[in-house]
This record gives C-alpha cells, structure tokens and sequence, in this order.
C-alpha cells in the first residue's frame, strides 16, 4: 500500500536524512493495514528499537553510549523469552521525542562491543515486546543466520540442521527452512538482507 | 497479507532465488517526475567529480533551459533543490551559480525566475529574523546565517545581475549593522557583529566571476572605506568562556577583529589571493546580458524591531547563536607542533577565515545526515582551486620532508582544516550547538571512511589536549574524555599508551594531578564502554595495568567504611567481594535475617507488609545491638543495600527493586529520630559503597533514588564534595562530576527550579578554594600557581585541587549563568566574606561580574 507522505519524493534537502524509518520498517508498515498511522506514530514516538547488539552487551554500556544524545528515561534489555537473557536488542526510551530522532541520526552504525548497533524509530514500547519471538525463544534474525557469530550465541542453527544428518544431502539449506517452518507468530523481528533491492513506492502528489 | 510474509522471508534466504525481474509494482510515474528524479541528485553532486563537471553543467542547463518552461513541478522541484544546496552545501555555490547563468543565457526568463526565487528567500528571512513564533528544527542555522548564504549567491551571479541592485544590498547590511552598533556606546551587539562579518565576508563572491569588472571594484572599495569609517569594533574580554584557564597556547582571534582586514587584503594587490583561492570557471561561462533586476526592493526590519532579537540569544539557529559571546577561532593543530609551518589555513587570511565559515555551515545545517557532512567537509579541496592543499594522506612525516625540500610547497592538510573545525563545534563555550553524540559520531565517521589518513590526524589532536590539560576548561576536559573513549572504543581502544608513562611514573600515585586524573578517567570509561575487558587491558602498557581496577575508594577505604558500622567486632575482609551484599555473607552473626531482608524485597510487592521488615530489624537490635554503634545508620545503609544487591542484574533491576520498596524504605526512615540530611547522606553513601567498583552504577542508581525522591539533589553534590584526608571525589572522578552536572541540568530544566541548590554548591566549592589557599599559605596579592618541579608532593596536590576547584567554579556559573545571576549580590557578599586570599577572590568577583554579560 501507498504510505503517503513517506513515499513523497523530497525536494527541499540537498541529500537524505538518516531520521527516517529504515526500509524494513517502510517494507513492514506496507503489508499492515494499520502500517501508515504507526510510521507516523513512530516518527512522534520518544523509543527506539536497537538491534544487532552482542548477547554480552550490558544496559550500563547502552547507557554510556546513548546517553550521549539526550536524557535516558528507561532501557528495555530484549530477552530471550525462554531464558530470560538478553538477545540483542533492546529499546531505548528517552525524555523526548527529538532525543530519540537525535539517536538515530547520530548513533545508529555505531560500534557497541565491536558491533555495528542497528537503529530504528518505534512506534512505543508495549510489554511483551521485550521478547525475542524466535522458535528458540531469541530474535527470529539469529534463527536464519547459518555462521558463527561468538557475540550472538555461536550457531543458532544447531550443526545437524546446518549440514544435514548425512553427508550426502544437500547442505541443509532446504532442510533448515522445514525444520523451522513456523506458526506460532506472525511478526518478526528480523532485518531483511535484500531489503535493498526493493524499491520503495513512490507517491505522486496530486495524481 | 500476513501470511505471505513468512513464506517470502525464507525464499529470500534459502539461496533459492528466482531471478524473475522484480517489477516495481507502482512505478509508472509521470515523465517529469521520472526526470526530476534523475536530475535533482545531479545538480546536488554538482562538481564533486571534477572530470565531469564541464558535461554536467552543459547537460543540465540545456536540460533545465528546455523544461523550465513546461511543468510547474519541474519548476518547484528544481527551484527547491537549488535552495537547498546553496544553503546547505554552500561550497558548492559557485558550481550551483556557473549552472544558474548558463541557463540565463540560453532562457534569459528562467534565469530571472531562479533570481528572484533566491532574492524571495532572501526576502522571507529577513522577515523571520523578527518572528518570535519561529519555530526551529534542529538543523536550523537561524535566518541571519541563511541571509549570509543566500547575499553570497546573489554576489556570485554579479554577471547577471545590475551592479547597482547587488551594492544596495550590501549597503543596507552594513548600514543596519553600524545602526545596531551605536545602539550602545560600549556594549557589543552580537547581532551587529553577525551582519557585518557575514556581510564582509561575501564581497570577495562578487568578483568570482567578474575580476575585471574595474566600475564594480570602484563601487566596492567604496563601500569598504564607508563601513571601515563608521564601524567601531568593540573590545570585550570575557574570561568565563575562555577555553583555557591560564596560559593558552595560543592568541585567540576574534571574528569580528580578523574579517576586515582578511577582505581587504583579498582584494588588494589586483586581487591576486583570489585568483589563487577560487577555481576557474571562465571557460564554461557564457556572455551575460547582465541587466536582470530584482522584483522589489529588500525590505530590512528596522532598528527598533531588531533590538529585541540583537542579543541572539532567543534560540533562533545553531549559528547565529555562536554570536551571543564575542566569536572566536579555536585551534587544535598548532605550527610548532610538527614543525615550523602550518597545517591548516590561518584564520589571519581570507581563505582560512571562509573554510572555517563552510566548514561550520555544512556540520550546522546538515546535521540531518552525517555520512553525508563526513564526505564533503573532507572533499572541500574539489571546490577551490587545485594546490591550495597538499595531496589528501600526507603524513606530518612526509610533509616535513616535503617542506625541507622546498619550503614554499603548500603545507596544508584538508583533514587538519576538517577536523580542527568539528572539533572547534565540540570545544564550543559557554554551550554546544548539537548533542555531543553528533559531533563524536561524526568524527567516528570521517576516521571510518579512511582510517589510514585520519587516525594520525586524530592521534595529534589527542596528544595536543593531553599536553594540555593542566590549562583546559574543566568542562572541555569532559568532551575530551568522552570523544577519545567513543573513538577508542570504535577502534578496537588502540593507543600508544607508552607515551603517556612518564606521567604517570612520576605522578601516578597523586589523587589531583591534571593528566593522572585524566588516564584514570579514561581507561574506566574504555571499561564501561566494552563487555570485554581484555581488550581494554591487551591495549595498555605494563605500566597502566593497575589503572584498570576501577574503585571508587580503595579495598582499605572500603573495608574502613563497613568496619565503622561496628564495636568490639571485626569485620571479615576477605569476605567482601565485588557486586555482593557484604552484610549478608556468614562472617556477620546476623547474616541469616539480612537474607531475610532480601527475601522480603523479592517477593510481590502486595504479598508483604512493611511491618515484617520492621520485625527483622527488631531482632537484630535485640540480639546484636551491643555491636552496632548506630543502630539507625545501620538499618539505613542494610535497607538500600539489600535494594541495590536486589538490583544488581542491570540499572532496570534497580529502578524496579527501589521503585516498588520506595514507601517501605521512607516509613522505616520516617521512624527513625535524625536529620533528614544525615539520613539521605547514608543512603547516598551506602549505595556508592556497594558499587565501588563501578561508582557509575553507583551514582545512576543514585539518580534513580533522586527521581523516587528518597534522596535531594542537594544531598548528591553534598556527599561528592565531602572532603576526606583533602580528597574531594566530586573535583576529580569523571563519575562524580558527571553527576553532579547531570543533577544540576535536570534541576534547570525545571520549571520550578529553586536556586538553593545552586547556591549551595558554590559556596560548597568556594568554601573548598579558601581552605586550600590557607594551607597552601600563598600570600594574598600573589596568585596561586603550580609548581610543576617541585617535589613536595603535598604542595602540589594542594595547588591543582586549587585549579581543579577554581575550574569547577568556572564551569558551574557559566553553565548555569541563569540560575545564579539572580543571586550575584549574595554570593559576592558569600565570597568577601570567606575568602581571604586577595587573588582569589579577585577571580571569584570577575566571574560574578561577567555573568550579567552572558
């Protein structure tokens, strides 16, 4: 669907602003039918959602860190739903929402322990949300990443499933997608690897 | 639609892809849209490749001559776009103006069109600059730093305009601003300086592309003499924002002194600095008619309507504010630094003097996107003309070889110039335009894209403020400490550390030292700032080791601390271990019923009574009470202990912990018979005592009591400036200053701010000065200096907590100039009154007299 003023073509800068939802977020807010009043929402709102952080990363580094850019109100560790510990996310909430557009103009791709922290505007924060939505109770993106990551739990993937049981199949890729064809949730958490290559709508004013 | 999401997400990533063409779904859109969309990144880029520039400018003007005509949102889409990079990238002006004329020349009403939407502009923010309902957006660089911008362009397209309509201009600037001059005698006008060096500064624009138009230079040097003979500029030596507290290492220059004779001398001489400044368009500019006018005449407000707003002190745009205190250049890359020449531009010259003016706009107004400023303050040299600088990566090294060599050959590094002028926006006083997080980012970002050409840049900046330190503004110290941290922890904490062993092979042991102090600071930041330590620790020298035990005070201290809480028992040291309740390990014959206090604080908060607490702590009196010497201060420091252990997962823990227990704690302490200072000094003491190991924990959760308001913010600066053995932490650890400015920022943004907390720690801090001159025993008419050669370790501890103090009074009044410019009677009464060093106190009243200035 169209999203109105986010897929006005903007004439009145002389290059983007990194303030905007990511194209995941616009991609996501596309196929909601109430996707337009949360990109809204999201653009007034004083949270935002970090990703890509290291399982070890700690609130008080989050605070050093984002703290730099406004007052923190309240950090939101993103917890594995079964475990209870942290699985690299978490949502920031500041005083106001122009601390929160700062962040993420000037924060997000930042290092945070050697990672290179995604930022996202939010549209608020809801409890529940501070749960990964994973099958394995972490972010469902860890779940389709077949390397080894030290930071985020090694392989997610457990091995059998990476190369399959014997060595003549195939190297697992098929089998992983059954393994985990889901159905317990419909939202996912996951930042798409060629959300890139869409192209964003474009809304023609006056057409 | 949801459920096809899932099924698309796996096929993007099971390597299965089908490469049918995605077609995008809506994307039939208009022809002229298709072309703005194809144009406008053109004309925004324009000149960032010099090869192809000649093409762009003839593709585009021929494209725009065409079209202009036909669509309006061709004709919005173009006009906006123009805008937007002459106000934002105003570096590329000259290129935006070459492209303007030529299409003048082929489509002379176009030509008129973009005029006079520029002049429009020009127009609309001359109205603004009087609106007191304007609102600003974060990259709003207020509407007198957009009518320079927009006067520069205008100057640029002097071939085409009537001579006479651009002098008129000018004339009119200047006039206002020798008006609003004289308004007072000896007062500065801020906003009057603003439009006379912004307006000075664009003459040398006029001549970009007419040098030899001599009836134009007549007109100018006319008007050159006029100004320079009505204009008086006014002396003004503030030492509250200072950058340095004594003995800067070198003469800060101000704007308004430097611009006139910048100009004057560009211009002399047959213009030859302009021809060696600006790049050569000659050759694609085409024949102007030169008889294009302006709609209407400029309409400036008056005097009178500008008066209110001539303080610029009304939050109305980043730059324009930097007018508010007398403006000066800042410099970090010094000659003699390297060698006997210099690396960037000097200010002392037209051309340094407008490369820190672009700099400073483009960091300013595109703060939107900072990949974006990264990449063109760093490409700046594309837009002058070739040679000014030398080849971008040069090393000091190679330069040096290089000016031996030939000592006329350029010495001038882009990224020295870049860097020095973001720096200068971080190191900004009295206040910073921006988040810091902004400024440090994007020095992140700029180090990213070429890490073998900036490092070294960065690493002398890093030595320079180091070298330093002893005169830096205390404030700036902080900057510093927090930038080279996010910086190291962005680059893996690699530091020559070694070069830094001296200082701290002679002064490490010493509580106040400058540069100790720093290191101190700055390895437990790099600790707080990573979840491994190791690699901190792999980064530092042998020497540096012991620095990563981060206390707060030390194991004896601590030990001392709980020791004191007992009569005829012993404490067992060994027992006492990191982010562990002390009070509750078994050496405490009591141990079993402080579990009990936890238990109690982990259960809901609706199955407990307060009352069960009560009962504990009875039991404990009746048993152990012979042991205790304050029963009340026991159970204080139990009580917020047994919280913060609760809590000690993460700071969400411990809000929740203290936030559910909050009335519990306050019933307990309402029954006990002391002072509710003495009270909130024990909370505040016993949380600071748990986490010793890491005091930022510490004093956020500190914080945390603050908000639930079981402690007062005076009671913070109260415990931090508490004075030990003449050890104040609150002087010296980066943990507790930022406390301390992080509780009186948040009691200023209240509205209903009282200043007794203000007042306080003035005199808190003018109390601490007095006391040290005393037993420093300095005579009163000589004023207090630091003998850095001495060997009498209690002397000099005594002077730099002495300068420490005096820097923390600096940084508070002009931090806070507001809250205590009520009050200046009352404190200079405060500060006759206790101090009796002569010096001193002739420092203190300076200060108080300059605050009514700020």
């Amino acid at each position: 669907m169209s999203l109105a003023e986010f897929d006005e073509i903007h004439y009145e800068h002389s290059t983007n602003r990194l303030d905007v939802p990511s194209n995941y977020l616009m991609k996501k807010a596309r196929r909601n039918p109430n996707g337009l009043e949360e990109l809204r929402k999201s653009m007034k709102s004083s949270t935002i959602y970090v990703g890509n952080l290291s399982f070890y990363t700690s609130e008080e580094q989050i605070y050093e860190l984002f703290s730099k850019s406004g007052v923190i109100k309240r950090i939101i560790m993103g917890l594995d739903r079964f475990k209870f510990t942290p699985c690299g996310f978490c949502f920031v909430i500041y005083n106001t929402p122009e601390e929160a557009l700062n962040a993420v103009k000037y924060l997000s791709d930042m290092k945070l322990d050697d990672r290179n922290i995604s930022l996202d505007l939010d549209p608020g924060f809801e409890d529940g949300r501070q749960f990964g939505r994973g099958k394995s109770g972490g972010q469902v993106s860890d779940e389709l990443r077949f390397e080894y990551d030290a930071s985020r739990g090694g392989f997610t993937v457990p091995l059998v499933d990476r190369i399959g049981v014997t060595q003549s199949h195939n190297f697992g890729a098929r089998r992983v997608r059954d393994t985990y064809v889901p159905g317990q949730d419909q939202d996912v958490d996951v930042e798409d690897e060629d959300e890139d290559e869409e192209e964003p709508d474009n809304y023609i004013p006056g057409e | 639609m949801v459920g096809g999401k899932r099924s698309r997400n796996f096929d993007d990533d099971d390597g299965y892809r089908d490469f049918r063409p995605r077609m995008p779904k809506r994307q039939r859109i208009p022809p002229v849209v298709q072309l703005c969309k194809e144009m406008m990144p053109d004309i925004r880029t324009l000149g960032e490749t010099v090869k192809a520039f000649e093409e762009d400018i003839k593709f585009l003007s021929e494209a725009i001559a065409n079209e202009f005509d036909n669509e309006e949102y061709f004709r919005n889409a173009l006009l906006s776009t123009l805008y937007a990079v002459v106000l934002e990238q105003p570096h590329k002006q000259p290129a935006i103006a070459l492209l303007t004329m030529v299409v003048n020349a082929a489509n002379p009403v176009a030509g008129k069109s973009i005029l006079n939407h520029f002049f429009g502009k020009l127009q609309e923010w001359c109205d603004t600059s009087i609106d007191e309902d304007f609102q600003v957006t974060s990259s709003e660089t207020g509407p007198w730093n957009r009518i320079k911008l927009l006067l520069r362009f205008l100057s640029l397209l002097s071939p085409m305009v009537q001579e006479d309509e651009l002098i008129s201009l000018y004339q009119k600037f200047f006039e206002l601003s020798v008006e609003l001059n004289n308004l007072s005698t000896e007062k500065r006008n801020p906003l009057s300086e603003a439009i006379y060096s912004n307006t000075l500064l664009n003459i040398p624009y006029l001549f970009f592309f007419s040098k030899d138009n001599q009836n134009l230079r007549e007109k100018v040097a006319e008007l050159i003499a006029g100004v320079e003979a009505s204009y008086v500029v006014k002396n003004t030596d503030l030492s509250l924002i200072k950058e340095y507290n004594k003995s800067p290492p070198y003469e800060p220059r101000r704007w308004v002194q430097t611009v006139l004779p910048n100009v004057k001398r560009v211009l002399a001489n047959d213009m030859q600095q302009i021809t060696e400044l600006f790049p050569d368009y000659s050759s694609m500019m085409v024949q102007q008619p030169g008889d294009q006018g302006f709609n209407d005449p400029l309409n400036l407000p008056t005097v009178q309507q500008l008066e209110p707003f001539s303080g610029l002190d009304r939050g109305l745009g980043s730059i324009d504010g930097m007018w508010k205190v007398p403006r000066y250049s800042f410099r970090v890359y010094l000659p003699n630094e390297v060698g006997e020449f210099e690396t960037v531009v000097p200010f002392t010259t037209y051309a340094g003097m407008l490369f820190e003016d672009l700099i400073i706009d483009i960091i300013e107004s595109m703060e939107f996107n900072r990949k974006e400023v990264a990449k063109q303050v760093i490409t700046l040299d594309l837009f002058f003309k070739p040679g000014i600088f030398t080849e971008p990566g040069q090393s000091i090294a190679q330069l040096i070889a290089l000016h031996e060599e030939n000592p006329i050959i350029t010495t001038y590094k882009i990224e020295d110039l870049a860097i020095e002028k973001i720096l200068s926006m971080i190191f900004k006083l009295p206040n910073v335009s921006h988040p810091f997080a902004y400024f440090y980012t994007l020095l992140v970002e700029i180090c990213q894209n070429s890490p073998k050409a900036i490092a070294p840049v960065f690493g002398r900046a890093f030595r320079y403020f180091f070298n330093n330190l002893e005169q830096l503004d205390l404030e700036l110290k902080l900057r510093y400490l927090d930038w080279f941290s996010i910086q190291m922890s962005n680059f893996n904490f690699s530091w020559k550390w070694n070069e830094w062993e001296e200082d701290s092979v002679k002064f490490g042991k010493t509580f106040y030292n400058p540069k100790v102090t720093f290191m101190r600071n700055l390895i437990r930041k790099e600790l707080r700032l990573t979840s491994s330590k190791t690699d901190v620790e792999e980064s530092l020298t042998d020497e540096f080791k012991p620095y990563l035990d981060s206390s707060f005070v030390s194991r004896h201290e601590l030990v001392g601390y709980y020791q004191s809480f007992f009569a005829n028992f012993d404490v067992d040291e060994t027992m006492l271990k990191d982010n562990d309740l002390f009070f509750a390990q078994s050496c405490f014959p009591f141990s079993e019923q402080i579990q009990n206090v936890v238990n109690y604080f982990h259960q809901q908060p609706l199955d407990r009574n307060v009352s069960e607490l009560a009962a504990i702590f009875e039991d404990i009196q009746k048993a152990y009470g012979n042991i205790i010497v304050d029963f009340n201060r026991f159970v204080t420091t139990i009580l917020i202990q047994a919280l913060t252990f609760s809590g000690n997962r993460s700071l969400s823990h411990a809000n929740k912990y203290i936030g559910d227990s909050k009335n519990d704690v306050l019933e307990l302490l309402s029954k006990m018979d002391v002072t509710q200072e003495l009270k909130e000094r024990w909370l505040i003491e016993a949380i600071i005592r748990f986490w010793n190991s890491n005091s930022q924990n510490g004093f956020l959760i500190v914080d945390t009591c603050k908000n639930f308001e079981l402690v007062s913010a005076k009671s913070v600066l109260h415990f931090s400036f508490l004075e030990d053995n003449d050890r104040v932490w609150g002087l010296v650890d980066a943990t507790s200053v930022e406390s301390t400015f992080r509780t009186l920022t948040e009691l200023s943004l209240r509205r209903d701010a009282d200043v007794e907390t203000f007042i306080y720690l003035f005199e808190r801090l003018v109390d601490i000065a007095a006391e040290t001159t005393e037993k420093l025993g300095t005579s009163p008419d000589v004023p207090v200096a630091v003998n850095e050669s001495s060997t009498d370790f209690r002397e000099l501890e005594l002077g730099w907590k002495y300068e420490s103090c005096l820097g923390f009074i600096k940084s508070v009044l002009r931090k806070y100039g507001d809250e205590y410019a009520p009050s200046i009677d009352h404190l200079s009464t405060f500060v006759n009154s206790k101090v009796s060093h002569t010096k001193t106190r002739e420092i203190l009243e300076s200060w108080l007299m300059e605050l009514k200035e700020l």
